[in-house]
């Protein structure tokens, strides 16, 4: 887990983190968000300590990352930044197998594993393996970086808008493929986003953040339903309600065709309500149930 | 092409070094001459010579510029670069003849002040483009390989010397081109290298001297050079060019 | 720099400690004044340790305190009289110290009617120290403060030219051999300027409309480019040489071109050789230079009308310029140094003063040619600079 106790951070005369006082749960997802300068990434950047807090202490695994030599711990840390960083002049499988080989893996063994991060990330190992990163799109390389950040299967996972500079197609099988890889490993992530939409389908618990503050600590459901402040209530917008449709999953829905691996929400639902002229539409819910949905179902679910 | 290029510069080359051949060649261009072939040292011997004038020194300043290329990059070093910057501007003024020249009064005649002398002069320009090379590299980069647990040392060798190769490469590609030219010149400080004959041509008034000295030293600069470019080609199909490890790729 | 010497947390900067030492360095340790009988006789080094000058100790120890006392100052942001106290003490105590010792010379009676003296390794060293220091100061410094930084400067230098002209200054080296000479001085002066400005000039004439050309052209890009690095390439005395067999036996086939001054030796293969130096920088800067006119600025000349020659010369070319005479600035600062070569193949120019100062042993000649040049070089590249940056000025901001 990852602790974090009154922790603080300033520059100069700005306070970039103040006070922080959370916990991340082993194996769940927590999302950073907030608007610019709330102190988000900043706050990441203190867990591998590329960034060291002024005041207040940080704790991984019950030591004190104090108590850490920087580059041990980094190593036991996955890192995936917006802009990928992949070092041009490497190919694509020695890039990913970068921290296997400061850890002294042996050349075969580092290859398999790149081939099996590179199945793992959605890309076809004989295709991409000897790529050179100038040869990727902005979705492929972003894919890589997320190999890469796996490659010594460290418990840890640390993204800092990993999915911002891809176009919105990409973005969302980017996102999905994350949270099926993610189910699958069971990593304990921090993760930090400007767009509530991505925390909402990523995330366990959601860290909302204001000018160093942390404003609200839950999961999606709690955040948008009972919002903890004047300032989370706006963030979320007045819209939430709709936002929340889209964290109540169901096994299935009639007339609903989406990608493979997704499920619908209810927010297809209520999308096929709509657009229909029925009263109700048949839902297979995820307890096993099946239902014919009207509104006002559809309200009680949300509400529940 | 390219070998095409550097099979006619190698044939060149050894028509003028190669008393056999050049012999009656400058017999037949240069009837008047009184001798034809430079009798005192041989034509190949000044040539091993300069090599070893321009090689000595570009090596060193190559080894030398990029160890202070790297202390001055580093944080404790930052306040210096500025200073290096304007250094190796003002370098790139002063002629490198007059270096040479200089450091006569202080180190005497012959061989070893001339090394010296150019190495100092090459040190500038390797020095400079190492600070240029290492400080262009995408701050991402490095970010993300410290991120992912490299130490200092490692992530310099990982990430930032192969990616301010190319740059570092042409600096030191700069420096022996100068060197080698500045070489020619140091045959007036006593050094020896292939400047002896033109030298010893410009005093008799001798043309095959002249043109034998002349043309051995040009064509062993060509031949360098064409070698640095072969270099440069296979330094920066490493690379992979432009900045390509930023995801955003539209 | 250790925390325990500062007493800070902050790390120390490194450059004004370094500068600060080394003066100290070069004058305990090395020598401070070379007396020659003559021009070609062995010199004879003294060190300050081996003169009796006076106020000696009290001057060491100011300098020695000054030092220290700044070199930890400076972290604390110095106060501006401090920073013009520490840069005009490492500028001036060689200096006076050089004078010193030249003065304690002449009393001995050591200066007869051809002796000179020339400032040793230690006065060289505080120099070069001194440049850097007051390199820094101007570079990072602004209006008030730079004022009187500069008025220092200028007070320094000229309370240098004033010691120079009375005894025992006058006794400088360097002086005592312009004054045998001046007059050949003056006229190898001449000839260099004309040298270099000729060339430069010439590959003006010849690059500018190449460089267009391989603009226009793009098929002729790369031979011209090609052509001219690898005309950078050849050593330029090699270069130089190349080109004496061929011109004299043009000369000796043409009486006409004879007649005009063309010649195997002498200024026609230097002037030759040193266009086609000049021509790379300048045919390569005007390529770039109207490449990177932005596509929208030249669609906009298009839209209003302008015809192709229109657009060339009110739109492109004024754009282009800062980056012309950039390549411009190159070729004159590199001409100014080929043209040093050129004294060795009779061409004359300054060049002739080294050269003959090396086979004579005599290091006074050979530093009254250097001098000039390196000098000139540096004024020519300030002087294209203040063009380039007035040519800028006009424009869009192509670099």
């Amino acid at each position: 887990m990852i602790g974090f106790h009154e922790v603080s951070k300033r520059y100069g005369e700005k306070v970039a983190v103040s006070g922080l006082d959370m916990t991340v749960e082993n194996g769940s997802v927590c999302v950073l968000i907030g608007p610019s300068g709330c102190g988000k990434s900043t706050t990441l950047r203190m867990i591998n300590r590329l960034l060291e807090p002024d005041e207040g202490m940080i704790e991984v695994d019950d030591q004190y990352l104090r108590d850490y030599d920087p580059a041990h711990l980094r190593l036991k840390i996955g890192y995936v930044i917006q802009s990928v960083g992949l070092l041009p002049h490497m190919r694509v499988w020695q890039n990913i197998s970068l921290v296997p080989r400061l850890l002294g893996w042996d050349k075969p063994r580092r290859r398999e594993r790149a081939e099996e991060l590179l199945e793992m990330v959605g890309l076809e190992p004989g295709e991409y393996r000897d790529k050179y990163p100038a040869q990727l799109s902005g979705g492929e390389a972003q894919r890589v970086g997320v190999a890469r950040a796996l490659a010594a299967d460290p418990p840890y996972l640390l993204m800092d808008e990993p999915f911002g500079a891809v176009d919105p197609l990409t973005r969302a099988s980017l996102q999905q493929s994350f949270r099926e890889i993610q189910s699958r490993l069971k990593k304990t992530v921090v993760l930090v986003t400007h767009d509530l939409d991505e925390a909402i389908y990523l995330a366990d618990r959601i860290a909302l953040m204001k000018d160093g503050v942390l404003q609200q600590f839950g999961s999606p459901a709690e955040v948008l339903t009972h919002p903890a402040n004047d300032f989370v209530r706006e963030f979320v917008g007045s819209d939430r309600m709709l936002r929340m449709l889209t964290t109540v999953e169901l096994e299935a829905l009639d007339g609903w065709s989406g990608t493979d691996g997704s499920r619908p929400t209810l927010r297809d639902a209520l999308s096929q309500l709509l657009a229909g002229e029925n009263q109700t539409v048949r839902v297979g819910l995820r307890d096993g149930n099946e239902q014919e949905l009207s509104f006002d179902g559809l309200r009680e679910l949300v509400q529940a | 092409m390219r070998t095409l290029r550097l099979g006619v510069l190698v044939a060149l080359l050894v028509v003028v070094l190669v008393p056999a051949i050049y012999g009656p060649l400058a017999r037949a261009l240069f009837p008047t001459e009184s001798a034809h072939i430079y009798q005192r040292v041989s034509l190949i011997a000044l040539f091993g010579q300069h090599i070893v004038l321009a090689g000595f020194a570009t090596v060193g300043a190559a080894i030398v510029g990029v160890s202070l290329g790297v202390l001055v990059t580093r944080p404790s070093g930052r306040s210096l670069i500025p200073l290096v910057r304007d250094l190796a501007a003002l370098a790139q003024t002063i002629p490198p003849v007059a270096v040479l020249v200089l450091a006569v009064p202080v180190l005497g005649y012959g061989t070893e002040p001339t090394v010296l002398a150019l190495f100092l002069f090459s040190v500038l320009p390797i020095l400079g483009n190492t600070v240029t090379g290492l400080q262009q590299v995408d701050p991402a980069l490095l970010e993300a390989s410290t991120g992912m647990g490299m130490r200092d040392w490692r992530r310099l060798i990982v990430t930032e010397l192969p990616l301010a190769s190319p740059v570092i490469l042409a600096g030191v590609r700069t420096a022996a081109i100068i060197s080698i030219g500045t070489a020619t010149i140091g045959a007036t400080i006593g050094a020896g290298g292939l400047g002896v004959v033109i030298i010893a041509g410009l005093v008799r008034d001798n043309l095959a001297f002249i043109t034998a000295g002349a043309a051995a030293s040009a064509l062993l600069a060509l031949i360098v050079d064409w070698f640095f470019g072969l270099a440069a080609n296979r330094v920066i199909r490493v690379q992979q060019g432009d900045g390509a490890g930023r995801g955003a790729r539209r | 720099m250790k925390r325990w010497i500062t007493g800070l947390t902050e790390p120390v900067d490194i450059l004004p400690v370094v500068v600060s030492l080394v003066p100290a360095t070069g004058i305990f340790f090395l020598h401070v004044i070379q007396l020659r009988p003559n021009r070609v006789a062995e010199g004879q080094s003294f060190g300050i340790w081996e003169l009796s000058l006076p106020l000696l100790p009290v001057v060491l120890l100011v300098m020695t305190g000054l030092v220290l006392l700044v070199a930890a100052r400076f972290v604390q942001q110095a106060e501006i009289p401090a920073l013009l106290l520490w840069a005009v003490s490492i500028g001036i105590v060689p200096w006076i110290l050089f004078h010193m010792a030249a003065v304690e010379l002449a009393e001995r009676g050591e200066l007869s009617e051809l002796a000179r003296v020339s400032p040793g390794g230690g006065v060289w060293i505080g120099l070069i120290a001194a440049l850097a220091a007051w390199h820094e100061l101007l570079r990072s410094s602004r209006g008030r403060a730079k004022t009187f930084f500069v008025a220092a400067l200028l007070g320094m230098v000229g309370f240098v030219i004033a010691q120079l002209v009375a005894a025992p200054l006058d006794r400088l080296s360097y002086l005592v051999e312009y004054n045998v000479r001046a007059e050949r001085f003056t006229q190898e002066l001449m000839q260099h300027m004309r040298l270099s400005g000729s060339a430069v000039g010439l590959a003006c004439l010849i690059g500018v409309p190449a460089g267009m050309a391989a603009y226009r052209h793009p098929r002729f890009r790369d031979a011209i480019l090609d052509a001219t690095s690898t005309i950078q390439t050849v050593p330029s005395l090699a270069m130089f040489g190349l080109l004496i067999a061929p011109l004299a036996a043009l000369s000796q086939a043409s009486p006409a071109l004879r007649s005009m001054g063309v010649s195997g030796v002498g200024a026609t293969p230097a002037l030759i050789a040193l266009t086609l130096y000049a021509l790379l920088p300048v045919v390569r800067n005007t390529l770039t230079g109207l490449s990177v006119v932005p596509r929208s600025v030249r669609e906009s000349g298009q839209a209003m009308g302008m015809t192709r020659r229109q657009r060339f010369w009110m739109v492109e070319m004024p754009l282009a310029l800062p980056v012309v005479i950039r390549g411009v600035r190159t070729a004159a600062v590199q001409a100014v140094g080929n043209t040093t070569v050129a004294g060795l193949i009779g061409a004359g120019g300054l060049g002739w003063f080294i050269f003959q100062g090396l086979g004579q042993a005599a290091t006074d000649l050979v530093v009254l040619g250097v001098i000039p040049i390196v000098l000139m070089a540096i004024a020519v590249d300030r002087v294209f600079q203040l063009l380039q940056q007035l040519a800028g000025r006009g424009g869009s901001g192509v670099k």
